[in-house]
């Protein structure tokens, strides 16, 4: 067979494309370019500081903790539980993926915060004290020297002390800290970490993983020496049961549901569109043409897409199976319109308009998503828009190679058609309908509709963190500031300022504050404090305490005076970064600043004053941000209607133009009115979906326009289009994500609305009109 | 036969020791003596406390009020201003300060307190698997019990001593060390006192 030389081309472009797009494709690293974090749906430089601060907290060391209980059968001897537990942690130890796992009933971590406190309280805990001590000197209105007061005074309260009920639990502390300085902070100390609920078939592992929970690092090695950790407990103690949770695990859970469901629904909908077709076709075999055509553009789309973008989520290609559905009208159009003897060039030329406007408003309404800030809305804008393009590009091109092809449509000679009279009335009346019901149209924006649900891990994880002592009543609490002083202080504010009764946990209250530590520290404290410590030796021992009581207080204390301050970022930095166990994700630094975590025993409204201090409550709490995203996008699909109109109104003049632009918005709108008056709560993505809606409906308003009664082909490749377009996306209303879901719901509403518009020429758009 | 009888024997002989807790140290006149002693449901006295610590030349003196209910644990409240009452039950440790605030021991002590209770409730199964006891009789009709600590027993109080007269107990000793102990005097204290709700909502948990 001889190619003509054009036919050569062509087929030399596609199989260059398909080769070019293959070899990018086949290049990238699927765990690097492909994601499906939820946290990665909202911008990594979002502006909104509370946003900032939640995506850190998955991404830092918050993220990486697993907590892990052991259940043995009731009456296991203890020494074999402690030794299964044992057995778990040295195992998660032994494997890598694990920096840390602590049986939280040895209290290690605990006693390794009393030594930090203890070997740095002078540095800590002295400032506050002596702040506090100088007030009550200025109270006193006293001519006592400061030193000699002072160690009068902390004579007398290491007295009560010892003569209270506490006291003689403190006796060996005490000689060390006769100023009571580490004494006074148990209180203060304990609600940092909760104590667990203690069960003595119980153990519970606080284990932290080396890597994040959204890299594949943090997942499947992770869960692999779990798996290994609770084989080697049973060796001790056969009947173990091992639980766990963590941020790994719904990351893990969610990627297996996803891509379950995206198998699934591009199967479905390839399935759905080849059913309808052959409900309309006879030769079955030339469906096969279809494919190559879906193939390129969803190739090319993905390699524009990714090429583009560094990191794409895969939400992207749940959401753009659609364009099985779209890359198909095209093909329907142009082989279906086909007419004996006529030249394809022809044919090409009679079509244009249709499918460049068709084509050209899609493009144009996704288009416009591409300068939203949402990297998921931006990326399905540019997967979509590409898609279209190249899809259409392939369509005309692979179709050049057989210019001859009939796909030998059934005859359906049933052609619906409404009364003229009736249109207007009619339109009115639809018109009406559908805005009675925006009317009611109620906006409820979920960052959890993107998630896969998982109510059998969401349970469990509940259940894990009641067995850890954390509840979820309470409020977390977030202090920012570009320097430890700046965070420090504002920590401050927000501690003077909560309601009554609303006391805030933080390490940072065992921090001493900017101002304080630079008066102990000035050159005159120090002073006070080298008097103050020979006054003291004489107050105790004419108190009746032993000469040698306090020697080791003494020394310490003369070392710390003898020493320079180090200066208060490097003292903070140091003993934060030394916080052990759990304590260590109270506090975070990195080049953006430094945060402190505070939590106050019931929810509250963050103080005014508290500047710098945010309330965080999970991922629910940015769900005001989705509404910021559907508003952006809301703007953005309004400009992409307004090219819409434009774009019809250039290509067949203002009066056709607004007809035909009239149809999607009906269909839309009504769409819209019609799920709002059942009650449906609208989302972001029901408004992407009304834009594809758009897009769809205008295609097949550009196609009435060349509906020929005395070509029929050309009415059965608008019904064709419509089906198998309305049939896509009627499959992603099965899907899990509520996301997918509500988009599949509206457009397929929307495009059947416009078929049935279409098909009654309800706008008066086909040429015997 | 034979065989089985010396074994039914042998076990007829190992009962006691099996159901009774310090079979060997404490006689039956001792069983009944503590039986005496525990028999009230409630009791209240005063009490001195003399606190022994190596920081100090003289031990630390303070005085209050013990509060006993059998089904409630301990309660001491001292006359100090200002300090919590201790509530001492089958939950642990328990600081109750003026101020409402409620504090509770850390989990680390939690051991000492189960056997600090269950010498207060003379329970003494629990004491037995920490301490051997040595029980004295004197002929002036006191009479001590002495619970030392066994050698592999995690608890930190290496000695606990009861002491009494015929009638009583007048005192308790916690020793940690031997110059690290508390050791408190008890007042002929009143007993089955009705306690009103008020007082067991206050000094007990």
């Amino acid at each position: 067979m001889i190619v003509p030389k054009s036919n050569r081309h062509a087929l030399l472009a596609l199989l260059g494309f398909v080769a070019l797009c293959g070899a990018w494709l086949l290049t990238i690293d699927p765990g690097e370019h492909f994601t499906t974090d939820v946290a990665e749906l909202l911008p990594a430089d979002e502006r909104d500081p509370e946003a900032r601060l939640a995506l850190s907290l998955v991404r830092e060391r918050q993220g990486r903790v697993v907590l892990v209980a052991l259940d043995a059968p009731a009456g296991t001897p203890t020494a074999a539980l402690s030794t299964a537990a044992r057995a778990h942690t040295d195992t998660l130890l032994a494997s890598h993926a694990f920096v840390a796992a602590h049986p939280l009933a040895d209290q290690s971590w605990q006693h390794a915060l009393g030594a930090l406190l203890h070997k740095r309280r002078f540095d800590l805990l002295l400032p506050g004290w002596l702040e506090q001590q100088r007030k009550a000197y200025v109270a006193e209105a006293t001519n006592e020297p400061f030193p000699t007061w002072l160690a009068a005074r902390a004579t007398a309260d290491l007295d009560a002390h010892l003569a209270s009920p506490t006291g003689a639990a403190t006796s060996d502390l005490v000689a060390s800290d006769p100023l009571l300085l580490l004494v006074t902070l148990s209180g203060q100390t304990a609600p940092l970490a909760p104590a667990p609920g203690t069960s003595p078939d119980r153990v519970l592992i606080w284990a932290e993983t080396r890597d994040g929970p959204l890299t594949e690092a943090g997942q499947q090695p992770v869960f692999d020496a779990l798996a290994a950790a609770a084989t080697a407990a049973r060796a001790h103690v056969p009947d173990l049961t091992a639980r766990f949770t963590g941020v790994a695990r719904f990351a893990a859970a969610a990627k297996a549901s996803t891509l379950g469901d995206i198998t699934r629904l591009n199967t479905l909908a390839l399935a759905c569109v080849l059913f309808i077709t052959v409900l309309f076709l006879r030769r079955l075999h030339a469906l096969l043409h279809l494919l190559p055509v879906v193939f390129i553009a969803t190739l090319g789309a993905a390699a524009v897409t990714t090429l583009i973008f560094p990191r794409v989520h895969v939400l992207v290609f749940v959401l753009g199976s659609l364009l099985s559905g779209v890359a198909v009208d095209y093909t329907f159009q142009l082989v279906l319109a086909r007419r004996e003897n006529e030249p394809y060039a022809v044919r090409l030329r009679r079509l244009a308009i249709p499918l460049l406007g068709g084509a050209g408003t899609t493009f144009a309404g996704f288009l416009a998503l591409t300068v939203s800030e949402l990297p998921l809305v931006r990326q399905l804008g540019v997967y979509v828009a590409a898609g279209i393009v190249v899809g259409l590009v392939a369509t005309l091109l692979y179709f050049s190679l057989f210019p001859r092809l009939d796909l030998a449509p059934r005859r359906l000679t049933l052609r619906p058609s409404l009364p003229s009279r009736l249109r207007t009335p009619l339109l009115l009346a639809l018109t009406a309908l559908a805005i009675f019901g925006l009317t009611r149209l109620r906006w409820h924006d979920d960052l959890r509709s993107l998630e896969y649900p998982s109510p059998a891990l969401r349970a469990e994880d509940a259940a894990l963190h009641a067995s850890f002592g954390q509840a979820d009543t309470g409020a977390t609490l977030i202090t920012r500031g570009s320097t430890y002083a700046e965070a420090r202080t504002r920590w401050q504010h927000l501690a003077d300022s909560v309601p009554a009764g609303g006391p805030v946990t933080s390490i940072a209250s065992l921090l001493p504050s900017p101002d304080v530590y630079a008066a102990a520290t000035a050159p005159a404290s120090r002073e006070q404090l080298a008097a103050f410590i020979s006054a003291f030796r004489a107050a105790t021992a004419a108190a009746g305490f032993e000469p040698d009581a306090f020697d080791h207080f003494h020394r310490d204390f003369t070392a710390y005076l003898s020493a320079p301050s180090p200066t208060y970022e490097t003292l903070l930095r140091d003993t934060l970064d030394a916080l052990p166990g759990p304590l260590a994700l109270l506090a975070h630094s990195d080049a953006d600043g430094v945060w402190f975590l505070s939590t106050v025993p019931r929810a509250i409204d963050v103080p005014a004053a508290a500047e710098g201090t945010l309330s965080l409550s999970g991922i629910e709490g940015l769900n005001h941000l989705f509404a910021r995203y559907r508003a952006a996008t809301s703007r953005l699909s309004l400009a992409g209607i307004l090219a819409l109109v434009v774009i019809s109104c250039f290509l067949h003049g203002p009066r056709l133009g607004l007809r035909t632009a009239a149809l999607p918005l009906l269909a839309t709108g009504l769409a819209f009115g019609v799920l709002a008056l059942r009650g449906e709560a609208f989302g972001l993505f029901h408004l992407l979906g009304a834009l594809l809606g758009v897009c769809l409906a205008d295609d097949y308003a550009h196609f009435a326009h060349v509906d020929d009664p005395a070509h029929p082909q050309g009415r059965t490749a608008i019904r064709l289009s419509g089906l198998t377009t309305a049939a896509s996306f009627a499959v992603l209303m099965t899907s899990a994500i509520p996301a997918v879901s509500a988009l599949g719901a509206t457009v397929a509403l929307i495009v059947v609305l416009a078929l049935v518009f279409v098909e009654t020429d309800l706008f008066s758009l086909h040429p015997h009109a | 036969m034979k065989v089985f009888r010396i074994f039914a024997l042998l076990f007829v002989l190992a009962l006691p020791a099996i159901a009774e807790p310090y079979a060997a140290e404490l006689t039956a006149p001792w069983r009944t003596r503590i039986a005496a002693l525990s028999k009230p449901k409630a009791l209240s006295g005063t009490f001195t406390e003399r606190r022994h610590t190596p920081l100090k030349k003289q031990p630390v003196v303070v005085t209050g009020t013990v509060r006993i209910d059998r089904g409630r644990g301990l309660s001491l409240s001292y006359d100090q201003r200002h300090a919590p009452i201790v509530i001492l039950d089958e939950r642990g440790l328990l600081l109750r300060h003026a101020d409402g605030r409620e504090q509770t021991a850390p989990p680390e002590a939690e051991n000492d307190l189960r056997l600090l209770h269950a010498l207060f409730a003379f329970d003494l199964a629990t004491l037995e698997k920490s301490y051997a006891l040595a029980a004295t009789d004197s002929p002036d009709g006191t009479w001590t019990l002495v619970f030392t600590r066994r050698p592999d027993s995690p608890a930190t109080y290496r000695e606990l001593i009861l002491a009494g007269d015929a009638t009583r107990l007048t005192a308790i000793t916690l020793a940690k060390t031997p110059n690290l102990k508390t050791a408190i005097a008890l007042a002929p204290p009143q007993l089955d006192p009705a306690f009103t709700a008020d007082e067991l909502a206050h000094y007990f948990r």
